[in-house]
């Protein structure tokens, strides 16, 4: 009995370390929020000039982005911060349809007048993603 | 902008279509889960149902082509799937699957309202 006690302890301590979480991290919530601010900024100049494409603000969104997304595949040890990663990987993937880096590249290749209402309403969309990452970090508090 | 009355019971007509289909689809996938479960997963679909019905309007008005309402349409999938990580674990695995049963749906709602809109 006792030793079975024992294999459950063990058992459970191998899952709990299996399901670990990382902890919340104050730094992972101000770049997002910063990163967010950028493409809040980069968005609206590509939308009230859509004949001028912002190469450089573009240019400085993606490096950000590319920054935070590398901080957050850093804390992912042992897939403890895997959700972060998957969300984050949403946004950066430029192969990806609908990805905001998709979008910036596009902007970039094809310098094609975008209707404004388009670019806001997808400055909407992305916004909401990174909300819902900020979510996910908060959730990282209660764990 | 003005748009003619036609166009408008057009509309208004698809954006109903619309709905309904959504809310029945969610009703029919959402009696298989738990109550939480059915819960988060009715928010997001309302959620999305709104945001379609918001392009697809923006489309009749002339405010937006057929390819940004696409493009609109994938970014609002990558949401739908951003929304699905964010749950916690033991749900996040049902409502992935089921979120992606009901975008595909809604995109093909969706798609059918586009047609009806620009035929």
């Amino acid at each position: 009995m006792k030793k079975l006690g024992t294999m459950l302890s063990v058992l459970v301590a191998v899952l709990m370390i299996g399901c670990a979480v990382v902890p919340y991290s104050q730094s992972s919530v101000d770049g997002t929020k910063a990163v967010k601010a950028k493409m809040v900024e980069v968005m609206e100049l590509i939308a009230s000039d859509p004949q001028h494409v912002p190469i450089a603000d573009i240019n400085l969104l993606r490096s950000a982005m590319d920054a935070q997304f590398a901080v957050e595949r850093g804390r992912n040890v042992k897939n403890s911060n895997s959700e972060t990663v998957e969300q984050w990987r949403l946004l950066c993937d430029d192969t990806r349809n609908g990805s905001l880096a998709k979008f910036l590249a596009d902007c970039v290749a094809t310098p094609i007048p975008k209707s404004p209402q388009h670019v806001r309403n997808l400055a909407r969309i992305y916004g909401k993603i990174f909300d819902v990452i900020l979510q996910t970090e908060g959730r990282k508090q209660l764990q | 902008m003005n748009i003619p009355d036609n166009v408008k019971d057009a509309v208004n007509q698809v954006l109903d279509t619309l709905k309904a289909d959504g809310e029945r689809m969610m009703k029919d996938e959402l009696a298989n889960f738990a109550k939480p479960t059915a819960a988060a997963l009715l928010k997001l679909a309302t959620e999305d149902v709104a945001e379609l019905s918001q392009l697809a309007l923006q489309v009749v008005k002339g405010e937006l082509t057929i390819d940004d309402a696409k493009e609109e349409l994938e970014a609002i999938c990558l949401l739908g799937t951003a929304q699905g990580l964010d749950q916690i674990a033991a749900t996040r695995i049902e409502l992935l699957r089921i979120r992606k049963v009901m975008t595909s749906t809604l995109q093909s709602v969706f798609g059918a309202a586009l047609k009806a809109i620009i035929s």
